[in-house]
This record gives C-alpha cells, sequence and structure tokens, in this order.
C-alpha cells in the first residue's frame, strides 16, 4: 500500500475516534493557517514604511593648491590690540605695510580706468593716516609721564616693554597659526568667491539649447572688469572655428552673458581687484545637457 | 680684433636673447588673471522683441508665434515695448530695449511696388551686443504672405541657433473622420503651424503610412485598391502627379526614401519568405534583397548620409532596434531597455535615432543615439507612435490616440509636436482626426 494513502487513512480513522482531538487538530490548523497567512501578508502593525533620509546635495568644486582664508575677526582684533599696546611695533608694521602698499598701485594705475585710480590711491594712505594718529596719541601719554631724570630708566623699561610684546606676538603668531602667515587679500580668490561669480552668471547665460555637439561647445571669453564690478572689455579667445555657425552661437551666446545687465556689476571682493580686474571665463555647456 | 667682435656679437646676442626671455616671461605674467569656468546657465526661453511690421502685421504675427511656438522664444507683449519708432532704417535705442529684457529685436517692412510685387524686408538685432545679426529682403506676389513670414522666422532661427529653420516645412498626415467602424481616411496635407490645411485623396481608399522625400517634394503612402492588396503610390506635390510604384503584397509601411531620394527601402513579406528588408531603384524598379535570415526585419530607414540603415527586428527575441551597413552587413543591436522598440527613423542631422516603444501597457516616444547610447523617453500615452523629424532634426512630430469608446463618433487621434529634448509639447490642430504625420524637407 502507497504510504501516503495509510497515511491519511490513520489521520482520519484519529479524527473520526476522538472528537476531541480533532476539534483541537482543527483549532491548531486554523491557528497555524492564520500565521502562514499573516506571514505572508505582513503583519500591518510592523510594517512601518521605511522613511528614506533626505538627500543632500553635493557640489564638488576643485580646491586651488594654496589655501587662502581671511582672518578671523577675533584673531584680527587680536593683532590690532597688540598693535596699539606698542606704538614702536606699530609704526613698524606700518612702514612695512606702505612698503607693500607702494609696489600695488603702480599696478592698478596702469591698468585700470583713471576714475577708479583716485579711490584706490586715497583709500590706502587713510587707512594709514588713521592709524598713525591713534600712536601718536598714545605715544605722547608716555613722553609726558616720563620725568628727564628718569629717562634712562624708561628706555629701560620700553625695552623690556618692547621685549615682552615681540615674544608676546611670538606667541601670537603660533595661535594664529596659518591664518596670517598665508592669507593675502590679493591672493587668489577663494572657492566660495569664484562660486558666486559662476552663481551671477547663470540667469545672464543663455546656453544654446540643444546644438548639436553641446560637449564641444566651450566658450573663452577674457573680460575687463571695471573697480566697480561692470565689465567694460570683452574679447572671444577661440576666433578660429568662428566659421562653425553652431560654435558662434555659443561664442555669441557667451558674449551675451557678459554683457547682460543682470551681470553688471558683477558683485565681486573690492580687495582682490587685482585678481578680477581681468578674467578669462570659459563658457562650457556640456554639463546642461548632462554629458 | 674681428675675434672679440665676434665674441661681443655672441655675447651681446646671448644677452637680447636673455632679454627677449625675460620679457616673454613678464608679458605672460602681465596676462596671468583668474580663469573660471561657467559650467551652468539657463535655458529660459529667449524673450524677443518683435515690432510690428510697417504694413504687415500679419507677416510679424506669424513669425512671432513660430518662434513661440519653437519653445526657443518668448516673444515680448508689445504693450511693453518702450521705443515706438519703427522706422527700419534707423537704429534702435538699445538701452530701451535693454530695459524691457529683451535679449533680440526684430523689425521689418512691406512695401507693394507698381508692379503688384510685395517686397517684404527685415532686420534682427541682437540688444545686448548692439549688432545687426540678419536682415533680408523678399520679393514675392502678396498672397505668398504667410510664407515670407516662415522664410523670415526660419532666418531668425538660423542666426539665433546656429542651425537651419523648420518653419517654412509642411506635414502630410492621415486625415481621419468618422466612427471606429466607418473611418475614412484621406491623405492631406498642412504647413507645420497647421495652416493652408489641403486634402489630396478623397478617402475612397484606405491610405496609410506617407513618407516625404528628404529632397524633393514628393511623398509616398501606402493604398488599399483591394484589402490584402497594398499598392504603393509616389505622388509629387508640386505637380500634383502620381504613379504607381507597385504592388506589395504582405507590406504593412510605405517605402521610406533613401537620403538622394533615387532609392526607395521597406519590408515586404514575399510568399514562401518571412519578412525582409528590400531597396528599389526608383528609375529601374530593380529590387534588392538587403536582409536574409529566419526572423522578422521591419521598418527600416537610411541615414542621412545614406552609408547605414537601422531596423526594427526580432532575432534577440522581443522587437529591437539595429544598425547595419547599406549593403546589409555588420548589423548590431543598439536598444537594450526594457519594452519593445520599433518604428526607428533617423535624424536627419544624424545624432539621434527617433523609435516608439511599448512598455507596460503604455506607449512611448523616444530618441537614442545610433550607438544606442542616451536613450531618453520624451513623450507618453495610451498610444503615442510613429515619429517624424523636421528637417534640422531637433523637433518631431507623431501621433498621439486615444482610448476608443463604442460612443466615439469622431477620431479622437492628434498630432503632437516636441522638442527632441523633450520640452515644449504642442498639438497641430487639424480640422478632423490626423495620424500617421511625415514631414517635408524646407521648401526649395
Amino acid at each position: 500500500m502507497n504510504f501516503f494513502t495509510r497515511a491519511y487513512r490513520d489521520i482520519v480513522s484519529l479524527f473520526s475516534s476522538d472528537k476531541s482531538l480533532s476539534k483541537s487538530a482543527v483549532y491548531s490548523a486554523i491557528f497555524h493557517f492564520t500565521i502562514i497567512i499573516l506571514l505572508f501578508i505582513g503583519i500591518p502593525l510592523f510594517s512601518k514604511s521605511y522613511d528614506s533620509p533626505d538627500i543632500v546635495p553635493i557640489q564638488i568644486t576643485n580646491v586651488s593648491e594654496i589655501t587662502n582664508v581671511p582672518i578671523p575677526e577675533d584673531v584680527e582684533e587680536q593683532t590690532s590690540k597688540k598693535e596699539d599696546l606698542t606704538a614702536d611695533k606699530m609704526e613698524k608694521t606700518s612702514v612695512v605695510r606702505d612698503q607693500v602698499d607702494v609696489p600695488d598701485l603702480p599696478d592698478t594705475e596702469s591698468v585700470s580706468e583713471p576714475e577708479t585710480k583716485p579711490e584706490v590711491v586715497v583709500a590706502k594712505p587713510k587707512e594709514v593716516k588713521k592709524r598713525k594718529p591713534k600712536k601718536s596719541k598714545k605715544k605722547p601719554p608716555e613722553p609726558d609721564l616720563m620725568l628727564s631724570v628718569l629717562k634712562t630708566i624708561d628706555e629701560i623699561k620700553v625695552k623690556k616693554k618692547v621685549d615682552k610684546d615681540q615674544k608676546e606676538d611670538k606667541k601670537e603668531d603660533v595661535k594664529k597659526t596659518n591664518y596670517q602667515q598665508e592669507f593675502d587679500a590679493s591672493a587668489q580668490l577663494s572657492i566660495s568667491e569664484l562660486d558666486s561669480i559662476r552663481q551671477q552668471f547663470i540667469p545672464c547665460w543663455n546656453i544654446p539649447y540643444g546644438a548639436r555637439d553641446a560637449e564641444n561647445l566651450s566658450v573663452q571669453i577674457r573680460v575687463h572688469v571695471n573697480p566697480d564690478g561692470t565689465i567694460h572689455d570683452a574679447q572671444l579667445l577661440s576666433y578660429q572655428r568662428m566659421g562653425d555657425p553652431f560654435y558662434k552661437v555659443a561664442a555669441d551666446s557667451a558674449l551675451r552673458a557678459v554683457r547682460n545687465p543682470i551681470c553688471n556689476p558683477l558683485k565681486l571682493p573690492p580687495e582682490k581687484y587685482e585678481k578680477w580686474k581681468i578674467m578669462t571665463l570659459n563658457f562650457d555647456p556640456r554639463h546642461m545637457f548632462g554629458k | 680684433m674681428k675675434k672679440i667682435s665676434n665674441k661681443n656679437s655672441f655675447f651681446n646676442n646671448g644677452l637680447r636673447f636673455i632679454y627677449i626671455l625675460i620679457f616673454c616671461f613678464f608679458s605672460h605674467s602681465s596676462f596671468a588673471n583668474t580663469v573660471l569656468d561657467i559650467t551652468r546657465g539657463t535655458d529660459e526661453p529667449l524673450p524677443i522683441a518683435i515690432v510690428d511690421f510697417e504694413n504687415g502685421k500679419n507677416i510679424s504675427e506669424v513669425v512671432s508665434n513660430n518662434l513661440k511656438n519653437s519653445g526657443l522664444f518668448a516673444p515680448i507683449d508689445s504693450a511693453a515695448f518702450i521705443e515706438s519708432d519703427k522706422a527700419l532704417g534707423l537704429r534702435p535705442r538699445f538701452a530701451d530695449w535693454r530695459l524691457i529684457d529683451a535679449r533680440f529685436l526684430v523689425r521689418g517692412k512691406t512695401e507693394i511696388d507698381d508692379e503688384g510685387r510685395m517686397r517684404a524686408e527685415f532686420r534682427l538685432w541682437d540688444v545686448m551686443t548692439e549688432k545687426q545679426l540678419a536682415g533680408q529682403a523678399y520679393f514675392t506676389v502678396p498672397d505668398n504672405w504667410r510664407r515670407i513670414a516662415h522664410l523670415i522666422s526660419d532666418e531668425i532661427f538660423k542666426a539665433l541657433t546656429g542651425e537651419n529653420g523648420y518653419f517654412d516645412t509642411r506635414i502630410v498626415y492621415i486625415s481621419e473622420s468618422g466612427s471606429p467602424k466607418k473611418r475614412i481616411k484621406k491623405l492631406a496635407i498642412m504647413d507645420q503651424d497647421g495652416a493652408n490645411h489641403k486634402l489630396l485623396t478623397d478617402g475612397k481608399y484606405l491610405v496609410l503610412t506617407p513618407r516625404f522625400s528628404p529632397n524633393m517634394q514628393a511623398i509616398t503612402y501606402l493604398s488599399y485598391i483591394k484589402k490584402d492588396q497594398p499598392r504603393v503610390y509616389i505622388y509629387n506635390l508640386d505637380t500634383g502627379k502620381q504613379e504607381i510604384l507597385g504592388d506589395f503584397p504582405g507590406m504593412t509601411f510605405a517605402p521610406r526614401f533613401s537620403p538622394d531620394g533615387k532609392k526607395v527601402i521597406f519590408s515586404q513579406a514575399i510568399k514562401g519568405a518571412n519578412t525582409e528588408i528590400y531597396s528599389m531603384d526608383i528609375q529601374t524598379r530593380k529590387v534588392k534583397r538587403i536582409t536574409n535570415n529566419p526572423d522578422i526585419d521591419v521598418s527600416p530607414s537610411y541615414s542621412p548620409d545614406g552609408s547605414r540603415i537601422t531596423f526594427n527586428s526580432d532575432r534577440g527575441g522581443k522587437p529591437q532596434l539595429y544598425v547595419m551597413n547599406e549593403d546589409g552587413s555588420n548589423p548590431k543591436r543598439i536598444s537594450f531597455g526594457k519594452g519593445r522598440y520599433s518604428t526607428p527613423v533617423w535624424s536627419p542631422r544624424g545624432d539621434y535615432i527617433a523609435f516608439t516603444k511599448s512598455m507596460k501597457g503604455e506607449y512611448y516616444i523616444g530618441v537614442m543615439r545610433p550607438d544606442g547610447s542616451d536613450e531618453r523617453l520624451l513623450d507618453k500615452g495610451f498610444m503615442v507612435e510613429g515619429p517624424t523629424w523636421a528637417p534640422n532634426g531637433r523637433f518631431l512630430a507623431y501621433e498621439v490616440s486615444h482610448r476608443i469608446k463604442k460612443t466615439d463618433k469622431e477620431a479622437n487621434v492628434q498630432i503632437r509636436m516636441v522638442d527632441f529634448s523633450g520640452r515644449n509639447k504642442r498639438i497641430i490642430k487639424t480640422p478632423e482626426g490626423a495620424s500617421d504625420p511625415a514631414w517635408s524637407p524646407l521648401i526649395p
């Protein structure tokens, strides 16, 4: 006899012989069945929808090799306090600054327009003038307090003071870490500044939409920018391909972008005029088409 | 002495060389500046001011409508215009146009000369660079004003996109009327903007799948004189003459022209063989078999240079798109996505192949590169199919049909247009239902 038919017969006889057993067997079957169904469908209580975390958009920008971070305000304050305390040192630093500033000016004069020259020339001496009176105000009280008899003693004191300040300065320098050592107002534009310029061009530049070979239509334009941020001259650097009608349209679109009133004036950091008075802009539409 | 002088000159030359080197170095450094990549811009339609043409407001209106429909331009409402001087000879006051944010300015005029001919002239200005970008004059009979408007639109489109326009073109299609059971199908033609609508056949016989010749104003289409007896006609639109190309039993799509217009290519199930691809010389009527395999190969379309053919085959199991050489050699599968692909059409620009795709009960219109990359679906619906390219390869027209109901009294089918990037979908208005569009080349 077949194994299955025998087993079936045994089960049937078991149920028919004992009513209570058959009842419990039915309950057990129902119970197991519901568990299987629940497992299959999934218990609604536990099937909470999984909240996916918000997507954080990340823009990848190229980092220049040399860091150029401006000095945080508190560090600047500390240094200025130091400068106030030590008149001699202040004078020294101011002299040094003058020397740095001077060679910068002729550059601006030679390249930028006459209108802007005075502003630059006047602005920097003013800073020096402002600081000098401070020193002179603080300086006089010291000599007033000194008595002619105690001149020598005072000289020694001043020397000590200067020594102390110099030592403190050294400590400060260490504290300042890289800030002052590496920050130079006329250095490269920072990533955020470059990005800000990029952002400003977005509404101004109507890309050559749907043009053929958009991946090969990058256009280089050299712009000469006034100190107020307006672009006063724009030259196309790649004339060779102007015979290609698609390239011509791309070049025209870039030239229109720099002349667009929305982009004139551009918001640029005035202290870095040397770095943005001439810029080469590379208008590249390839990323707009997901290439 | 001589030796010394030689030495001196050598020394001087050397010094000069060094000076030049130093000069070069400094001159280079004087140009050193910030280099910035601008990789993002706006793809919003370009604001363009189109001033009513002197004595030709109807022309400027059609131009404005054309440019707006292209989706690339946004004509500015004339109520915003500051400069009211329409005189064409005068230089525009660009500052006024910049104030209303116009990037371009179009002005024009028309005159009727003593002989009754119309002279239409226009100028396109770049408001930002203050340069004239285009300017032309046309002579024609006054009744032709609409065509002049299309030609001007094409000229503007070309100057601003670098690409030929598509406004001076026509679309031939199947005009459908009547209930689903008694559907009447007639061959019809219209301008790309839906104007100048004309019926070419009377609806006595069923007509299907018209195809335009890429270089002349001629179409092929399929007509059923009797059931199961498709006949292919060539219709010359210029002369109005039509001739029979032949009877092609087992044909479902009308033949497509080769780029030179001398050949046609088609698929046909000849008795004793399955559906294969053939080409036929129109003059000699000599037929050449191109594919030869046990699977179904249909709907072939030439590349614009005529060297390759894209077609649809089920040799891989499901209908997929393939590309092969013009002689049938080197077939390569290019579609690998889910669903079934059909009706591939090579763009006249050559850079994309448009197709119909069906997936999960829905139909899609899409484009992909001839190597199968960059697949993009542009539209979807209950039934969208049969894309046809505008001659500049930038726009597509296709058929959109809606679910048929028994209560329908008229054909619920339309022609829709889309930019090949998927933007700017719009329906072309037709007097009756419209299906199977085929876009003409630019009218010569």
